[in-house]
């Protein structure tokens, strides 16, 4: 298909939902005022579809440091890590975060789709043999055409079903590496990581697993190392990854092992030798926002009341969600029109939530993604959870007996 | 390839073909006719993510490995079958049994 022919298909795709509204694709916020509040279109919303689950893209600490690194080192490297973008700053990152996640050594990348994609096309190559999770982000996919290793899904969340596509590799040669995430980003589920690292002790000395904690860093465990922690499987996860551009409020990505020959690495994984390193600032950023993480863990406790506000308050209104309490909190609809509408009468009202429909969904799902930071205050979930109730009922979504708070809409 | 080899293949070759096509129908429904010719994404309504859980299905029926690679070579449902024909030969002689190769 030529380039003509994928824009005619986007826009026979896309060109209906496009005109029922904003257009989805191409929104811009004409400023952001604070982690939970923008202005889109001359009009203030409340940010309800962001990453930002600490809440410290506005942390005073972190943004001293970010202009002070500025100030100091620059504003870039242009260099890569294995020519001249490697400074003194960029070890110290690394070196906190082994620290933080109690592992051997730790590999920064420019950001998490190239950590994603530098770590598993390094690990696996033709002839190995990578088991992913059916619902895995687009970078694990891409990671694995990448490798050229043989790429086989196991149904979402099912330890039987990834030990049943183990078995049938077994005794065929190469490296068995299987793929999970912590929390995955459209339905906000967890990962049933004990489960899966039981099935991968059983499977033989020749399978890993590789965890991906992007939306599970900051929000998972007792000291927010993910879910690998909060499972108490952390030996079991050979090669843990992640991102900044969440809890850690800057662009960036990590991974971090207690396999010996982990930083080898650095000399095959193409996507951390061949672009320019993290900037001076966003290391300056990463490193302060790990602090502030350490530092308040009562962020942590925040965030996951507010979940569960936001959760109980949606479900009792009558919305369909994801399967559990999480600081992403998925509203299923019936269609992609629906969901447009849906976000449209939403942002009308002043609420900001993320659109994902297929084939960016699980099971041709239609959804809003609605998420939560640390940072929302009280009155910003329950302003939200009205305009809910309103939206459910002008759209004939809920049945609409709604109780909640209906004056505290200023 | 002596002549009774032949039949077995060809014998083999048709019910995969056959339960590749009534699977696929129970998943696309009545209102999409499907053939061996049909295309696995045009004509079936499928986005690459079902299609990809379709080929999940096939794993099972049928007991085998397919990876991913191989699917983005599949353009009719036919192909899909003679992948699904030539997976189970692989799967079976790496499991010691017969295999239906000429030798």
């Amino acid at each position: 298909m030529g380039i003509k022919q994928r824009a005619k298909a986007v826009r026979s795709a896309y060109g209906a939902l496009q005109e029922l509204g904003r257009d989805p694709t191409s929104l811009k916020f004409d400023r952001i005022t604070s982690p939970t509040r923008a202005i889109l279109g001359n009009k203030p919303v409340v940010l309800f579809g962001t990453n930002n689950y600490l809440g410290l893209t506005f942390d005073q600490y972190c943004i001293d440091q970010t202009i002070e690194a500025a100030r100091e080192f620059g504003v870039g490297t242009t260099g890569s890590r294995i020519a001249n973008g490697t400074y003194e700053q960029h070890r110290a990152l690394e070196e906190e975060i082994a620290k933080f996640f109690n592992k051997r050594a730790a590999i920064v990348y420019s950001t998490g789709f190239m950590a994603s994609l530098g770590v598993i096309s390094a690990l696996a190559e033709k002839g190995d043999h990578l088991l992913i999770d059916a619902d895995s982000h687009a970078s694990i996919y891409d990671a694995c055409k990448l490798s050229g290793a043989e790429t086989i899904r196991f149904r979402h969340s099912n330890p039987d079903d990834l030990a049943k596509r183990l078995a049938r590799l077994k005794g065929a040669p190469g490296d068995k590496i299987i793929v999970v995430e912590g929390i995955y980003s459209m339905l906000g589920d967890t990962a049933p990581l004990a489960e899966i690292a039981a099935v991968k002790r059983e499977a033989g000395d020749d399978v890993y697993l590789v965890v991906d904690e992007a939306h599970s860093l900051g929000v998972l465990g007792e000291t927010g190392r993910g879910k690998c922690q909060a499972d108490g499987v952390e030996a079991d996860c050979d090669y843990i990854f992640g991102t900044f551009s969440k809890s850690i409020a800057t662009t960036g990505g990590y991974c971090v092992s207690d396999v010996e020959e982990f930083e080898a690495l650095r000399s095959y994984s193409r996507p951390y030798m061949f672009t320019a390193s993290m900037t001076p600032p966003t290391v300056a950023t990463a490193r302060a926002a790990f602090r502030r993480m350490a530092e308040l863990p009562e962020l942590r406790e925040r965030l996951w009341e507010n979940s569960t506000r936001l959760y109980n308050g949606l479900a009792k209104l009558g919305f369909d969600l994801g399967p559990e309490v999480s600081p992403v909190v998925a509203v299923k609809l019936a269609d992609p029109q629906t969901a447009v509408m849906l976000w449209n009468v939403l942002i009308d009202a002043g609420v900001y939530t993320n659109i994902a429909i297929p084939p960016a969904t699980p099971n041709s799902l239609s959804l809003l993604r609605v998420s939560v930071s640390a940072a929302h205050d009280d009155e910003q979930i329950s302003r939200a959870l009205d305009i809910f109730a309103e939206a459910g009922k002008t759209l004939g979504l809920t049945g609409g007996s709604s109780s909640l708070t209906a004056s505290r809409v200023a | 390839m002596p002549e009774g080899a032949t039949n077995v293949i060809m014998e083999q070759t048709n019910e995969i073909q056959t339960r590749v096509l009534d699977l696929l129908c129970k998943k696309v429904g009545a209102a999409r006719p499907i053939d061996l010719d049909s295309s696995v994404v045009e004509d079936t309504g499928l986005d690459s993510v079902s299609v990809m859980d379709f080929v999940m299905e096939l794993e099972d029926e049928f007991d085998i490995t397919i990876p991913l690679d191989r699917i983005a070579e599949i353009r009719t449902v036919g192909d899909l079958a003679d992948a699904v024909q030539t997976l189970s030969q692989v799967s079976a002689a790496a499991h010691g049994g017969a295999t239906v190769e000429g030798r």
